[in-house]
């Protein structure tokens, strides 16, 4: 990848790799640490990479990061598999502000932390990114057997953490 | 919920993966008319799919972003530039110190003596050397790569040139 290839990725793909830091790590600080940290791979591996397979391996790069850092993060701040760790961020949503995509968002973001990392980056990497099952497979290191159970639970598991907030579709 | 319902909503999850199954499809659809619960839990499920694929970017503010720029693409242009100077540095001395050579012989050109061939060629001497500090001194501000590129080949063809030059001097 050339430099000028480089700038090109970092402009285009930067702030995906921030937000799945964020989504991830659900800290300001450490979101942007890996999005450095990442870009700064990638320049050290550009001679190996190309421009059309960058945001795949800038999503690998900082997922690896992610998972080492929630390693870290973990005794302060993650919450095992379950719904018990789902914060909310209004306890009585307005039902017209539901109809919001925005404040979908807030929920979803919020129901995503009631995962596990695993699942969390199962979700991200193939419903928000559109990552192809087996390169999401292979970055988790999981069968691709494993991988869709752990979609369709987590899917499951988000779709009632919405409905217990009052989302309906 | 029945086994039915229990079927409708695996085949709903494979229909989000994107499997393609004609009669699947219509089983599904022809359940999801009679059962409104299951009608609710897809809609659910393909609320929660649009969502997810809507969420907004958080972008990576700008400060951060011309960081890395500036510690990457920006930093290695400057070491390029300067490689090329040292390079076109380089050249220039050596031109120069070849071009003296030739200008400061007084007359025509005339065969010369075996004296003065051992002084061009201890003066080439000098002059090669000093072209190899000057590039070393261009490694020192450059990367190896570049100079490998753009000051290597050039270093190389220096004798050539010399030792065509002494013989189109003999007569
Ligand atoms: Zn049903």
């Amino acid at each position: 990848m050339t430099r000028e290839a480089f700038e090109r990725v970092v402009r285009q793909w930067g702030s995906r790799v921030h937000s799945h830091a964020v989504w991830m790590l659900r800290d300001r600080e450490e979101a942007r640490d890996v999005a450095q940290e990442t870009l700064m791979r990638l320049w050290k591996h550009r001679e190996e990479v190309h421009e059309a397979g960058a945001r795949e391996w800038l999503l690998r790069t900082a997922h690896r990061l992610c998972i080492d850092r929630s390693r870290r993060l973990s005794v302060r701040r993650e919450v095992p598999d379950g719904p018990a760790g789902i914060e909310t961020a209004d306890p009585a949503p307005d039902p017209a502000r539901l109809a919001d995509s925005s404040l979908l968002g807030e929920r979803l973001e919020s129901a995503l932390l009631g995962l596990s990392p695993r699942n969390r980056a199962v979700v991200l990497l193939r419903e928000v990114e559109g990552l192809g099952y087996e390169e999401i497979a292979e970055s988790l290191s999981i069968p691709l057997g494993t991988l869709k159970a752990a979609l369709h639970r987590s899917r499951e598991k988000l779709r009632e953490a919405l409905a217990a907030e009052g989302v309906s579709p | 919920m029945t086994d039915r319902c229990g079927t409708a909503r695996d085949l709903a999850q494979r229909r989000l993966d994107g499997e393609r199954d004609p009669a699947a499809e219509a089983a599904l659809n022809s359940h999801l008319a009679i059962c409104p619960s299951c009608r609710e839990i897809v809609a659910g499920l393909e609320t929660v799919r649009e969502g997810l694929r809507a969420l907004p970017e958080r972008p990576l503010p700008g400060v951060f972003l011309e960081d890395i720029l500036d510690r990457t693409v920006r930093r290695e242009r400057e070491r390029v530039r300067a490689a090329v100077w040292a390079a076109w540095a380089t050249a220039a001395a050596a031109a120069t110190i070849v071009l003296s050579l030739i200008l400061i012989r007084p007359g025509p050109p005339e065969a010369p003596a075996g004296d003065e061939l051992a002084r061009a060629r201890r003066e080439a001497g000098i002059a090669l050397s000093l072209a190899a500090g000057a590039m070393r001194e261009a490694e020192r501000t450059a990367r190896d790569r570049v100079i490998a590129e753009r000051v290597a080949p050039a270093l190389h063809r220096v004798p050539v040139r010399w030792s065509a030059f002494a013989a189109s001097r003999k007569p």
